[in-house]
């Protein structure tokens, strides 16, 4: 018999919280979420002066022939998850990779933030044939398959970005470079149209408001309603959009790893190193497990705690959109 | 600047349907068209073709040889000649890197397993998501709710080809249950079809389950279990049908996905369907190939977003046909 008490929440209500520094702290996902990411960033980050250097002990490429294919093992810090066939210290290419993985997502939210923003607000604000035109943009690159824009941009790009950092740099290895930078772009090309559709959406709405119109009659430059009215406006959806662009980025570039388009070895990424690993740690006669579980718990986790990040900014910031909890 | 107004609805909704319908099929050409002009433009300005390769140097003469046999079009027919056989013939004509095929007959081979892939992909995803979403939202917390959550967690944060590659060695090389590749038999679909099912299922679940926890506390769901009814006719009858409309604009886009997006699964299990051919073409550069199977992509696409639309105004009369404001 369930009595009116038991069927009342028994935790207690918690207090309002005011301010909006308040509302993200005290949301669970924003806080796991972000804590996680930070830490795994900070890791990557930490390590990068050893992992990227080839004078150290830790250096993602260094080849010891005398302890390939080692299983994890407590007794050195370098073989700790074990190592790769080529005798490579897995814990350095993970940290290595992970770098670059957040940094394909990264660029690809930065992208998604400048061009999608941009091509967004002014569909939005300007309407009728701008608005016709550029969203036909939009639909034409959502309808092509995303592989194909990645894929074939990355070859157009690759010879001139490397002929640019021979120009202008003084790098060792400008191919390796150019590789990781096309990656970048390429996936960046098709990680703004989303971000585009979001924020269109939003202006519409926003455009027609009272505020704007009165911003108008006072006689405001449109670029002064751009800048002071509308972006602040648009803010919330925009920082959730850019926060869930990293995962679905981070994803894709693994997918070209394992169709063997992705970043070039012997640079690693998550997603690499885990469709290198697949066969040799899913081979059933002699496993070699930690080949494919430590990139790939790190890849999940990252994900799982980057999408965690995203809906807890998405309800704190944007709660008038439903919300798709993952 | 003047604002755009709505014009005022005129006539019948059925007539208003009919306009939207032939208005969005008329689009449809110039679409293509646009999509086959930036295809066209993104092979192009990519350097190599697929008689320049890495690892054979082939003689300027052979090359020659094999352009005209093959009718290799310079860029410029690309743009006149190719699309009038396209449209007056239907004839991708000869794939530039697989020889002896055509493209025709490349995608006749290619999209039925695809699509058998897809279909069947979206259909497990669609039936297993909605029932675990609604299961779990009904008894929250409870065994399926968890169920729900780690085929979610799954599904987001594992790449395909890990799940897919896990799934091979548990049920093929463990259990022994399916074989371990190829195509043809009932028995083979089954991994790949669960493998490219796992991401869709995993969004439709929780879709479905925030829908439904929506729907369970408005009052119609009081009133009909306080008449009596058992929780779960309430559910089925009542419950579901309300909260399908956020599931149902998913299923259209990712059921375009899981048509166009197999190929990493392909790939794993060994299927020679429409993905892997598109991977190829693009790979090699195989430029016919490429045009033609992104046509059929993008026909496929644009159908089923018609698709959508459409079914979004059969089953909520309150939706506008013809603003797509705030997608």
């Amino acid at each position: 018999m369930t009595t009116f008490a038991q069927a009342l929440p028994t935790a207690p209500l918690s207090p309002p919280v005011d301010g909006l520094m308040g509302r993200l702290l005290t949301s669970g996902r924003v806080v796991t979420g972000g804590v996680i990411v930070v830490l795994i960033v900070f890791a990557c980050v930490v390590s990068l002066p050893w992992t990227a250097s080839d004078s150290s002990g830790m250096y993602f490429d260094l080849q010891r022939s005398e302890v390939t294919l080692m299983p994890p093992t407590t007794d050195s810090f370098t073989q700790i998850l074990g190592t790769d066939r080529l005798g490579r210290s897995t814990l350095a290419r993970c940290l290595f990779g992970g770098c670059i993985s957040l940094a394909v997502g990264l660029a690809a939210a930065a992208i998604s933030l400048v061009l999608g923003v941009t091509v967004g607000l002014v569909a939005g604000y300007r309407g009728g044939w701008t608005d016709a035109i550029l969203m036909r943009i939009v639909d034409v690159l959502y309808g092509l398959p995303y592989i194909l824009i990645v894929v074939l941009l990355k070859f157009a790009l690759e010879p001139s970005v490397i002929g640019l950092l021979t120009k202008y740099t003084t790098l060792d290895s400008p191919s390796g470079v150019a590789n990781v930078v096309t990656m970048f772009i390429a996936i960046g090309a098709v990680s703004w149209l989303t971000m585009a559709r979001v924020v269109r959406g939003q202006v519409l709405s926003l455009r027609n408001q009272p505020f704007i119109e009165a911003a108008r009659a006072a006689g405001l430059t449109e670029m002064r309603i751009f800048l002071s009215h509308l972006l602040p406006n648009l803010l919330g959806p925009v920082i959730v959009y850019a926060t869930l662009t990293v995962p679905r980025a981070i994803l894709e570039e693994s997918l070209l790893s394992f169709l063997g388009v992705g970043v070039q070895p012997p640079v690693p990424t998550w997603g690499a190193l885990a469709s290198e690993g697949i066969s040799l740690a899913l081979n059933p006669l002699d496993s070699r497990w930690w080949l494919l579980l430590f990139p790939c718990l790190l890849l999940a986790v990252t994900l799982l705690a980057l999408n965690f990040l995203g809906d807890g900014l998405r309800d704190v910031l944007d709660p008038k959109r439903g919300t798709t909890r993952i | 600047m003047p604002l755009a107004t709505e014009p005022p609805c005129v006539g019948s909704r059925r007539t208003v349907m009919l306009k939207f319908i032939v208005f969005r099929i008329l689009q449809f050409p110039l679409i293509l068209g646009i999509i086959y002009l930036t295809t066209f433009l993104l092979v192009w300005v990519a350097p190599g073709d697929p008689f320049t390769r890495t690892d054979r140097v082939l003689d300027p003469k052979i090359i020659e040889l094999k352009k005209e046999q093959l009718h290799a079009r310079t860029s410029w027919e690309f743009l006149t000649h190719y699309p009038v056989q396209i449209i007056r013939y239907g004839d991708f004509g000869p794939s530039l890197n697989y020889e002896e095929w055509s493209v025709n007959d490349l995608i006749k081979s290619g999209l039925p397993i695809s699509a058998t892939l897809g279909l069947l992909a979206i259909t497990i995803a669609v039936f297993a998501g909605v029932t675990i979403g609604a299961a779990g939202a009904a008894w929250r917390g409870g065994v399926v709710d968890w169920l729900g959550l780690s085929i979610a967690l799954v599904g987001i944060s594992l790449p395909g080809f890990v799940t897919a590659g896990l799934l091979v060695s548990i049920f093929s090389v463990e259990l022994k249950w399916f074989p371990v590749g190829g195509w043809g038999t009932l028995r083979t679909m089954v991994l790949p079809a669960i493998a490219l099912s796992l991401l869709p299922m995993a969004y439709i679940t929780r879709l479905t389950r925030a829908s439904m926890i929506d729907v369970l506390g408005s009052d119609f769901i009081r009133t009909a279990r306080a008449k009596g009814l058992s929780k779960p006719a309430v559910i089925t009858k009542h419950a579901l049908k309300n909260a399908i409309l956020p599931v149902l604009s998913y299923v259209g886009p990712a059921t375009a996905a899981a048509l166009t997006g197999s190929f990493v699964v392909e790939k794993v299990f060994n299927i020679h369907g429409l993905g892997q051919h598109f991977v190829n073409s693009v790979l090699n550069r195989d430029q016919t190939l490429v045009l033609g199977v992104v046509m059929v992509y993008s026909t496929l696409v644009l159908t089923m977003n018609l698709l959508v639309d459409l079914s979004y105004a059969l089953i909520d009369p309150r939706i506008e046909l013809g603003t797509k404001e705030a997608a």
